[in-house]
């Protein structure tokens, strides 16, 4: 089966798209409310993993600029209305134009029917390559991005750490795995790559990027049909752990007897 | 009984435990098996002797190594053929890239990095923001649907029954793919990686440097545990990105989790709250992670490392 064609030659104006999507601070506090998670006191920010993939598409467009190939960066996010922030925070540090498929009675709810609103808005693209975080840190799936990738046939590799551009069109990446270790490939575009911890650090936005953000261009889209196939029939919290059990005395007794509670009380060693 | 197709997978020729939990998830269903590699036969003959109807097994060595497509690739054969109710997977770095490749690929629902898990009930348990809350969730009536599951969620299980291995090969095109694997780097420890340890020693700010890490490391080594920190830790350069446990790290499920000089912060407590047992070691008494320990012990981990070592090889005859 052909996913890809082979002889994609980057002379015309590149097109990078990053997918971007709007989540809670990392140090929130969860809290339920009826049925549902309470986001009334929740401060949203770009999710973490997608600041490292807005950085690396403004690094690949700097790079590209240096060998006159002109390149274009469209962020792509799904959400409530308030979700633009997150594309004009990345508007401020270089992406070029915005996508915003708005979803405030929130229809897109599991990986494939996210996948399915975000791969038709990237359709209408046909981007070169596409930058994803490795996961959003809200919904956890770890799966969206390379749901996207299949959707549009287009290869991927995930959880990168490290990208070397050795030609326009051709990359090698590394790509993070158990243990430590780093699975390294080369990589034809067009490809979606997602971003890990350690790819890169966000730079921070300067002021004329602040004030170039407001006028930069989001194309709003209603979000359509799409079917979930994940329901979530009800949420709680972890359960709290008894009454922590303070082990007392000296250095040497304290040892001793964490290990035997360890060993004979929990049995986890 | 549905029909169940597993992803299993091997580390230098083993079965993986987490291959065996997905059993216990589809303990009452029909159960085949899909494993990769040149050296997977063991691991392939374990799955046949616990119930596994049939384990195909694709021994081509070009698919010793992850590679996406090639792999989609091969499921994608035998799934057509098999015509399985479920496919699931382990949430590994292998599995949380493949299932959701596939699960797109044949339209399906997906059910990600579930720490419950029932194919039986069609439900299971997802947890987001890292764990913070738990969603109980439900697949919708599917041909096919997908699931990954949480290394050490469940018991690792057997079927009744023996089954058969079925050396099989894959059509795809390896050479005009436009991935072409290069090579892998070593292990930067022959430690087991945090998200499938049963115990973990995880440090601090406080350890100070990087060469004090190794008090971890020796208590790590006499539990057979592996070593994680927290984003201060890794943040000023006391310890690689991928030992960060916490929301923007690692979540660990590990049966022990021994803390030493880390104070809870919210993110970092996300990665660890769903170990079984917790050990706060901190000497600011204060210190939020005593909230939510079991064990703790006010003190110096510089003094109290080393010892709760010497005890463990004393009293464990290790």
């Amino acid at each position: 089966m052909i996913r890809w064609q082979s002889d994609v030659s980057l002379t015309t104006m590149t097109k990078i798209g990053v997918l971007i999507k709007f989540v809670p601070d990392t140090n929130s506090r969860i809290q339920l409310k009826g049925d549902a998670v309470d986001e009334a006191d929740l401060k949203f920010v770009i999710n973490p993993y997608d600041e490292f993939a807005i950085e690396e598409a403004v690094k690949t467009k700097e790079l590209w600029a240096k060998s006159n190939l002109p390149a274009e960066i469209v962020g792509i996010c799904l959400g409530p209305t308030a979700a633009a922030k997150a594309l004009r925070d990345a508007f401020a540090v270089g992406v070029d134009r915005g996508i915003h498929i708005v979803d405030n009675a929130k229809t897109a709810t599991d990986s494939r029917s996210i996948a399915t609103a975000l791969a038709e808005a990237c359709k209408t693209e046909s981007f070169n390559l596409i930058y994803a975080g490795k996961q959003a840190v809200d919904s956890d799936n770890h799966a969206v991005a390379v749901m996207v990738a299949e959707k549009l046939k287009m290869p991927h590799i995930a959880v990168i750490s490290k990208c070397e551009w050795t030609a326009n069109t051709e990359a090698t990446v590394e790509r993070d795995v158990e243990g430590g270790m780093k699975d390294i490939y080369k990589v034809k575009l067009p490809a979606l790559f997602t971003a890990n911890k350690g790819l890169n650090k966000m730079r921070l936005a300067s002021l004329p990027g602040i004030r170039a953000a407001a006028k930069k261009e989001i194309k709003e889209i209603p979000i359509a049909a799409v079917k979930a196939g994940i329901k979530v029939s009800g949420w709680s919290l972890p359960p709290e752990r008894g009454q922590v059990k303070m082990i007392e005395g000296e250095p040497e007794k304290q040892a001793a007897e964490l290990v035997r509670l360890l060993h004979t009380e929990a049995k986890v060693i | 009984m549905k029909k169940v197709l597993i992803i299993a997978e091997q580390k230098k020729g083993s079965l993986k435990k987490a291959s065996l939990e997905l059993l216990t998830a589809a303990k009452n269903d029909e159960v085949h098996a899909i494993i990769f590699g040149s050296q997977a036969k063991a691991a392939a003959d374990e799955l046949a002797s616990k119930g596994v109807k049939e384990v195909f097994w694709i021994k081509d060595a070009k698919f010793d190594h992850y590679h996406p497509e090639a792999f989609a690739s091969a499921c994608e054969e035998v799934i057509k053929t098999l015509k399985p109710d479920y496919v699931i997977g382990t949430a590994s770095s292998q599995g949380k890239d493949l299932v959701p490749k596939l699960a797109a690929r044949f339209d399906g629902p997906l059910a990600s990095d579930c720490v419950e898990l029932s194919i039986d009930h069609a439900k299971g348990k997802h947890p987001f923001f890292s764990g913070k809350a738990l969603a109980d969730v439900a697949f919708e009536a599917s041909t096919i649907s997908f699931a990954t599951l949480r290394p050490n969620s469940l018991a690792a299980g057997a079927l009744t029954g023996a089954g058969k291995v079925t050396e099989t090969s894959s059509n795809f095109d390896f050479a005009s793919s436009p991935i072409q694997y290069q090579k892998s780097t070593e292990a930067t420890s022959d430690r087991p990686d945090l998200t499938e340890a049963g115990v973990i020693v995880s440090g601090g700010r406080s350890l100070k440097t990087k060469d004090n890490f190794k008090i971890l490391f020796d208590l790590a080594d006499t539990l057979g545990a592996a070593v994680g920190a927290s984003r201060a830790a890794v943040d000023e350069g006391l310890a690689g990105h991928d030992m960060q446990v916490g929301q923007t790290g690692k979540t660990v499920n590990p049966s022990l989790y021994l803390a030493f000089g880390i104070s809870g912060a919210i993110q970092h407590l996300a990665g660890m709250r769903t170990s079984k047992v917790i050990v706060a070691v901190n000497k600011d008494p204060n210190a939020p992670l005593f909230q939510k320990a079991n064990y703790g012990i006010v003190g110096d981990l510089f003094v109290l490392a080393p010892l709760i070592t010497e005890e463990c090889k004393k009293q464990l005859g290790k």
